[in-house]
Parts: C-alpha cells; structure tokens; sequence
C-alpha cells in the first residue's frame, strides 16, 4: 500500500488570492486610509513636532526641551490637577446616579421604560456647544440666572457660579450631573435585561433579601457594563473641552484649566504647537496608564 | 561611432535643446511678472466692521474692478467670536488669506509668512495718510497692515441717569476725572430701583484684559512693558490701579459679579438702565443706540431710550488722561506656497482699493478719526455722531495711548502675550471676585514679571 502523503501546498497565485479575498481588502481599503490619513499621519507627526519649535515655515529641532518646560510649569501641574478632580468629581458620580435610573427604569412598565429612556437620552443628542450656552444662561451670575433664581426660593444668596475660584470647577461637574446619562443608562438597562431571572427565583428560594440580591447577583453581573462605563468616562472627562471653553475660558485664575484647554491655548493662542503636542502626548500616556490599571483592577468575570 | 558616443550625443544634444527652453523660461517668467493682466484671484477675509460694511466692500470690490478686471477678490465675511480662530488655523498651516482684517502683530511677523509692503508704497499713498497714521500698521518700523481707522476706547454713560444725579458730564469730557472724583460720582450713580434691582455706577466685563488696560493706561503705564521691552508694572503705579479697580467693587458701584460678567450682559445691563456708565465703550455705539431709538419709535424694540454720552476713562492722580487706541485695517500675507511677486502686487493693489478714500465710510460710521487725508475730504460734514461725542471723541484722540506690541521684537512680543494671559488675566478675576487683595495681585505681577523679563 503506497504511503499516504500529505499533497504538497500549491503556491497560490495572486489572482487567486485577490478572487478569495480582493473583495474583503476593498471594503477595508476606505476605513485604513482614513485612519492612515487622519489618525496614524497625524499622531507620528505630533510626536516629532513635540520635539521641535514649530514654525510654519521652518521648524527647529530642540530635544526634550518643550517637556522640559511642560513639567516645570506650575499652570500645566494646575490643569492636571484640575482635571484629576473634574474626573474624580464626576465619574464615579454619573455612574452612580446613571446606574440608579437605570434601575428605577428597569422595574417599570415596557410603555414607562420606552418614554424615560427616549428622554433621559436626549440631552445626548444636542450638542456640547448648544448645551454650554443654555447652562451660561442657567449660571447667570446676577439675581436673573435660574440657578439663582431657584436658591431664591429657598431665601438663599445668589452665587457667582463661574465667577469664583472655589465654584468654577463644581459648576462644570453640576453640568454632567444633571444631562449625560442617556447613553448609560441604555447600557444598563440592557445589561440588566441580560441577567437570568433563574438566578433572582434561586435568591428567592434561599429567602435572600433585595439587598442581597442586589450586591450578590445584579451588580457583580453588571460589572463589565460599569468597568465600560468606568474606562470611557475617565478617557471623556480627561478631554473634557468644550464647557471649558465655551463657558470659563479656563478662568476664573486657572481654577477650570483643564489639560485640554491647555493644549489649545498652547496651540491657538500662544501658536506654540510643539509645546502643544507634548502637552497632548502626555495626556494620552496618562490616558492609556489609567485605562490599563481599570483593566487590571476591575475586569475579573463573573459567573454562576 | 560606438555605442557610448552615441549616446553621449544624444544627451548633448538634448542638453542643448534643453537649455535655450531653460532660458526660455526665465524670460517668460520675466515677462510674467511685468505682464500684469494675468488672471489672479485675491482672498480677503473681514469682519462686519459696522452695520453696512458689506455694502461697501461690494461697492469698493466693483469700483477696483473696473480698473483692474483681471484680478478676482474674493471676500468672506467672517464672525467676532470664530473668525479670529479660524484665521489662527488657517495661519498655522501656512495657508492664510492673502488679505485679513486685523491690527498688526508680531506673532504674524514671527510667521515669516506676513508681506511687507514697503517696496509697494507709493509716495502719493504715504503723503495721503495723516501724521502718525501709518505707524499703527507697522511692527518695528515696517509696514505690513494699512489702517483703515484708529480706534478708540472709551467708557459710554447713560445721560439721563448722569444728568439725575447732578454729574456735569460735559465738564467731565472737556476736562477728565481722577480715579476719586469718579469713586465720588460712582456712589451717586449707584442706588437701589424700584424693582428691585441695583443701578450700578459702572459695569463692565470680567472676562477680558480691556478694562485693566485701559486704566492702567491712565496711571502712565502703557502696557507690562514699555515701548523699549523693560518691564514696568511693578511700581506704586500699578497697585494705585489695582486698588481703584478693588475699591469700586468694595464700594458696591461695580457689581460684585463682575468676573462672570460676559460682554453681552454689560450691554443688557446698560441698555435696561441698570448701569450708569459701561466699560469699555467705542464712539459708535452712539450711532447703535440711536438705531436702537428709533427701533423702539418703531415698536420693534421695547425698552427704555437712551441718550449715549461718550467719557474719557478716569486718570490716576498726578497723571494725565489717555485714550487707548490703535489703527485696525487690512494685513497683507503670502502663503507656503508662495503664489510670486505678481500677486504679491495684486494683493497691494487689492489692500490699496480697500483702504482708501472711500473706505473712510468705516471710520465715519464708527464716529472715528480718519486715517487718510483723502478720507477726511470725503467724509467732511457727514459725521453721524452727536456733536457732544463727536466733539469728545476729537479731544480724546489728542492724547493716546497706543499698545507697545507693534514696537517690540517678535520674542518680547510673544512674552507679553503670554504675560497678559497667563498672568495678567487670572489674577485681574481673582482681584474682581475678591479672592485676591491689590497688594497680593502687584506681588505677583513683580515677581512673574522678573521671572519672564528679567527685570
């Protein structure tokens, strides 16, 4: 009986490679050259420009020197500091709050959970831009403002929201509290939908109580949507921009310079880019830093 | 012949046909440049200087072209608040318009990328503009902008309420006052109305340098540096500013807001009567508010008239009264991909056409000085301001003062940029809203001037 062999591989020519597969590299082809283009292009060319005093005609290398003068400057130490806080500050507060409407959503009626998930996501919807002018009118220092008008009610003083140093930055962070959920509590609810309802009827059996039911089943089984959750508020509220901007401009004495309107000021105000991608550059590391430790810490499965 | 002397004459030969094309070249580009019919096309980026500025860069476009229908402008009227950003981007990456509305800067200079226009300025252009005008478009002695007007920043009352508490405001803009004659007036000014909400002596914003400015102009103190690069607030001087500045909040003439106040809502506060007097104000919003008038006649507006007297900001004792101004007009730039010395020609010729006799109707709208004699002959008795502040207006340009930027190498200029912004600005909020004292504020200004100039 002849051996058996293995049939020796055939070279495959590059026009059956392209009959097998061209059309799959086509569709592809769009999306790599957009991120070639605007992503990849963009990122290496920040990194040498962090190296250099940019011009827009003829740039100077000087070494670390633009990360030298980031890390001595006390305004860049301020803004990381504050951005540090708007993160602790909010993060872990809207995850709260979006993970209790969730719940309270969760319980109720299909018709109640369509209507209160259409409105608590609507604030996603409208822009950053649209939604920092109406909360400047709502911070309106002078008896006028809502906000004032409101703690009137109460006989309360008006207070200069944005106008000092100690209320700037926790007016900001009010912002958040009160308008980004939606996208959260959708996660949410879709996750807790994803719990077997075996194991609540098995709690039952056991005569658990809702707070057990509640730390031993719902939120262990709702920990890869709050470590998402978790990850992506952190790397949003880093680059938190626009209120900043459009609101405070980073005042009043740097108290809302955060490390993204530090960037642009660096950029478009001083037109010192190379500083600028520096700046950007160890934001990012901060970002990736953070994310991995999130990871590390709190992405352990659950499973019953 | 062999095969390599072959083809050594063939590319002796193409050399020769090659190099007469090469000369060829340099004499059709020779003629390019003296041919100035060639179709060209000039961008111009500007702003709504005053209500009809659109119509009369329209009409100044159509009248240049009748002279100069090869060359196309381009214009695009640009927003306050977004166009100053979208020419920064447009600058940064090499590709501005070849003509901006704009004071002159030494960050434009620093560019490399700003035209000088000298060596296209004729000597009819240079004898039109009036003494000490074309100064205010050049950056150390070199013309890159032409003005188109001198601006002026003043402070703007409400004459009623000036009149109701017995201020002789028309002494007041003949003479001036002190910081405490008008700490004196201010307490007048101010007082509870019948609605309940405060009439304030003097409002103004707390989210730019412009107020700080214009009164530490007052105290003899031009700007953080002086015209030759030396640092000089840090004298008595500037805490005198500091503490007039403080003392109004104090006293309660200034609302004690102030630091969250945005622009806009000064100009609300003026207009619903609840501020005597505005900072900073300009000559033309005498004519804004008399259209403002006469929407309210119409019932298109509803409010309260108001009669607009222009002020001069007060002085620091022992010092005398300055006007902050400066010259605004058209910056020329060349781009990264330098489009050669024609339309560097053409665009003077554009920024020229846009500039002058009948571009004065920008300075006449906004109750300014002319800039150009041509511009003065044409405009004669057609001023829209009130007598009063048109006669103010006249005395307060007799003595100015204008920013250090323009006169300072490109270095210190950018330093005091940053100074300005990075320490001038916060610790100006920070004495509005109370969190600093004068004395902590002129500490500080001291020491970080050291640190950054060095004296």
């Amino acid at each position: 009986m002849p051996a058996i062999t293995a049939k020796p591989k055939q070279p495959r020519s590059f026009g059956q490679f392209w009959r097998d597969y061209g059309s799959a590299y086509l569709f592809i082809l769009a999306p790599v050259m957009l991120f070639l283009t605007f992503t990849l292009y963009p990122v290496v060319s920040a990194f040498f420009m962090s190296f250099q005093k940019y011009n827009v005609l003829q740039s100077k290398w000087i070494g670390f020197a633009n990360y030298k003068h980031m890390f001595s400057d006390e305004i860049f130490w301020k803004s990381i500091k504050n951005t540090v806080l708007f993160t602790i500050g909010t993060v872990p507060v809207n995850i709260i709050i979006t993970f209790v409407l969730a719940f309270l959503i969760f319980q109720m009626k299909s018709s109640w959970q369509t209507f209160f998930k259409a409105s608590l996501y609507l604030p996603s919807v409208a822009s950053g831009v649209t939604i920092s002018l109406v909360w400047l009118a709502i911070f309106d220092p002078t008896s006028a403002g809502l906000m004032n008008k409101f703690l009137d009610l109460f006989g309360l003083e008006p207070i200069i929201w944005l106008g000092q140093s100690n209320k700037a930055l926790f007016s900001l962070m009010l912002m958040t509290y009160l308008g980004s959920h939606g996208s959260g509590i959708i996660l949410y609810l879709a996750a807790m939908g994803g719990i077997p309802k075996s194991l609540y009827e098995a709690a039952d059996i056991d005569h658990a109580s809702g707070w057990t039911k509640f730390t031993r089943i719902t939120w262990p089984l709702l920990k890869p949507t709050t470590l998402y959750l978790l990850v992506t508020g952190v790397i949003t509220s880093f680059q938190v921009f626009i209120s900043v901007y459009l609101m405070t401009q980073g005042g009043p004495n740097f108290a809302t310079t955060t490390i993204a309107y530090l960037i642009y000021e660096t950029a478009f105000v001083f037109y010192d880019f190379g500083l600028a991608s520096a700046q950007s550059f160890v934001l990012a590391g901060m970002i990736i830093i953070i994310s991995i430790i999130q990871f590390k810490f709190f992405s352990t499965d659950i499973e019953y | 012949m062999n095969k390599t002397g072959k083809l050594l004459s063939v590319m002796l030969a193409a050399s020769l046909a090659v190099l007469p094309a090469c000369g060829n070249k340099d004499e059709s580009g020779t003629k390019a440049a003296e041919n100035d019919t060639k179709p060209d096309t000039v961008k111009v980026w500007t702003y709504p200087v005053h209500q009809k500025y659109e119509d009369d860069i329209k009409e100044l476009i159509a009248d240049f072209n009748k002279t100069h229908p090869h060359i196309t402008v381009q214009y695009e009227m640009l927003s306050w608040a977004e166009g100053p950003k979208k020419f920064d981007v447009a600058l940064n990456a090499g590709d501005p318009p070849d003509l901006y509305f704009h004071a002159v800067s030494g960050q434009y200079v620093n560019t490399g990328l700003a035209l000088q226009l000298d060596k296209y300025m004729t000597k009819e252009i240079k004898d039109d503009y009036l003494p000490g005008a074309l100064e205010l478009g050049q950056i150390q002695g070199k013309q890159y902008g032409l003005p188109i007007y001198q601006y002026q920043w003043t402070w703007g009352g409400n004459k009623r309420i000036l009149e109701e508490a017995g201020i002789d405001w028309k002494k007041i803009q003949e003479k001036g006052w002190t910081f405490s004659e008008f700490r004196e007036a201010a307490k007048k000014l101010t007082k509870k109305l019948p609605d309940g909400t405060t009439q304030y002596g003097l409002v103004t914003d707390g989210t730019s340098l412009d107020f700080i400015q214009m009164v530490t102009r007052n105290a003899g103190l031009v700007d953080p540096l002086d015209k030759d690069g030396k640092f000089i607030w840090n004298d008595e001087k500037t805490l005198k500013s500091l503490q007039f500045i403080q003392g109004m909040i104090k006293d309660g003439v200034m609302p004690k807001e102030t630091a969250a106040l945005a622009p806009a809502k000064r100009t609300e506060m003026f207009y619903a009567s609840q501020a005597a007097i505005i900072s900073k104000a300009i000559p033309y919003y005498d004519v804004l508010i008399q259209n403002r008038n006469k929407d309210i006649d119409a019932g298109k507006v509803k409010g309260e008239k108001i009669d607009f007297v222009v002020l001069p900001v007060p002085h620091l004792e022992g010092q005398t009264a300055k006007t902050t101004s400066g010259g605004e007009g058209y910056v020329a730039f060349k781009q990264k991909n330098d489009k050669g010395e024609q339309h560097a020609k053409n665009t003077f010729l554009v920024m020229e056409a846009l500039s002058g006799a009948k571009a004065g109707n920008s300075a006449n709208e906004l109750c300014l000085p002319f800039v150009r004699k041509s511009q003065t002959k044409a405009f004669e008795g057609k001023g829209l301001a009130k007598p009063e502040n048109k006669k103010a207006a006249e005395l307060f340009q007799k003595s100015i003062a204008t920013p250090v930027d323009p006169v300072l190498d490109v270095e210190k200029s950018a330093k005091l940029k940053q100074f300005n912004e990075q320490v001038v600005k916060p610790n100006f909020q920070a004495l509005l809203a109370g969190e600093k004292t004068p004395e902590q504020v002129a500490e500080d200004f001291k020491n970080k001037g050291k640190q950054m100039f060095g004296n």
